[in-house]
């Protein structure tokens, strides 16, 4: 593989870090996009919001197929792939004059192009060209850019819908995420190594299902997904129900959004050093703790901030977690299939997540049953993680101990 | 030019640098007037 020479660790580890910067980053900005769209071509706010469910689904759905053909065939192409999908979906989202198309190009196009360039890829090859030793710290520092784009794009977004309309603003961040198709080369020829045995995609799934740590920690990531989303949609308005300014649930928000890049590496340096299942554990047992502070507390800027703060350090630091220890239990081999069929569990929970806060503040006219759901959740994902048995399977052990 | 050793020490402290200064920039759209109008309408139904 003499071609793949230059492509070093550190080239793979920036390039990863900047498609999941563009890929989870221009999405973050969708929301965004609603009030102007809606008015400008006569949409209900339903429209808009089924396309970007759709999104999730479709990205939810396809990424164990895209980690699938990534683990056989190379990621490079299915990176390559999803970025030219991402960004003529982004591109067509502009020109959609219709609830169909918008479902097409928002809903399947960039569903499809998330699947292709989203966590379950770029974290399968990141984890394959670095030693095992080393390969929490780079899960934690590529989740670290995937974050800093969900935090910065935002901002990004808004700037642009005001500089340009949002029309423009569409076609500007298309072509941004057109960045994504020459990241690709850097990440192409890290299948798994000969030495990670022969052993075939379905022996992979049958021995992942027997596994009974890899459902725990399947569940314990919908937990992940339910909350993150429910805080995201919900709690600026939360916080206006509440008497709040919009002033300071949008700083919770940038809070969050700037403490999950500290967050997403820090626990991939912790994972690295420490028992995987165990930061796991803690990380959940601190949102229960804060969450439960949250709403226990008077609501006042300090008890905003320290909400902010505490649930952006443990947001998205589940990633590397429950990526590295997949890949410690099963080997790299199969890591972006099994880890993405991991992810559709998060992406399972996100979606209840959105719809039971929208379906409990209709029928009971208050958030609260949801919190407090949130706290029972984060003991159940913090009860789930302790008995995961963090051994590799025996298949792997013979291997690793001639390495 | 730079001694070898000091090259990854420079990537980082600029890495961090570009870091701090996007955030700054971020922090601030994110309270500005706009951008509360237009996030906080999405919640507004």
């Amino acid at each position: 593989m003499r071609a793949g020479n230059w492509r070093t660790p550190a080239i793979v580890l920036a390039c990863g870090s900047v498609v999941l910067m563009l890929s989870l980053g221009t999405r973050q900005s969708f929301g965004l996009f609603l009030p102007p769209m809606t008015f400008d071509l006569g949409w209900t706010r339903q429209t808009f919001g089924f396309a970007i469910a759709l999104q999730n689904l479709v990205w939810g759905l396809g990424q164990p197929f895209a980690g699938a053909i990534a683990d056989k065939f190379g990621a490079a192409r299915v990176v390559l792939g999803g970025g030219v999908l991402y960004a003529l979906g982004v591109c067509l989202m502009a020109y959609s004059t219709t609830g169909t198309a918008f479902d097409v190009s928002a809903g399947i196009m960039v569903g499809l192009g998330l699947s292709g360039s989203g966590f379950g890829v770029v974290m399968g090859v990141v984890a394959r060209s670095v030693a095992a030793e080393r390969r929490s710290v780079a899960l934690g520092l590529v989740g670290a850019g995937g974050s800093f784009g969900q935090f910065a794009m935002l901002p990004l977004g808004q700037t642009l819908i005001s500089q340009i309309g949002w029309h423009n603003a569409l076609l500007a961040l298309a072509a941004m995420s057109l960045v994504i198709v020459p990241m690709a080369a850097a990440l192409a020829g890290r299948t798994a190594a000969p030495s990670a045995g022969t052993q075939s995609l379905g022996a992979a799934l049958r021995e992942a299902a027997a596994h009974k740590g890899f459902w725990l920690l399947t569940f314990s990531f919908m937990v992940c997904g339910f909350q993150t989303i429910f805080i995201m949609i919900h709690l600026p308005a939360y916080l206006v129900d509440q008497g709040l300014s919009p002033t300071q649930g949008m700083t919770a928000l940038a809070l969050i959004g700037f403490f999950n890049i500290v967050g997403s590496y820090g626990c991939g340096v912790l994972g690295g050093r420490f028992s995987k299942k165990r930061i796991l554990f803690w990380l959940y047992t601190v949102r229960a703790i804060a969450i439960a502070l949250f709403i226990a507390l008077p609501l006042t800027t300090a008890t905003i901030w320290g909400f902010g703060i505490a649930m952006g350090v443990t947001w998205l630091g589940t990633v590397p977690l429950t990526n590295g220890l997949v890949a410690q239990i099963f080997g790299v081999k199969y890591l972006s299939t099994l880890f993405s069929i991991a992810f559709l569990g998060h992406q399972i929970g996100s979606f209840l997540g959105a719809w039971y806060g929208g379906l409990m503040f209709d029928l009971t006219g208050s958030y609260r049953m949801v919190w407090i759901f949130c706290v029972l959740l984060s003991v159940i994902a913090a009860a789930l993680c302790m008995p995961i048995d963090e051994r590799d399977v025996t298949r792997l052990r013979p291997s690793e101990s001639q390495a | 030019m730079i001694p070898q050793p000091h090259r990854p020490l420079l990537v980082w402290a600029a890495l961090l640098a570009l870091l701090a200064y996007a955030s700054y920039v971020s922090f601030r759209i994110y309270m500005s007037p706009e951008f509360l109008i237009g996030y906080a309408n999405l919640f507004s139904c």
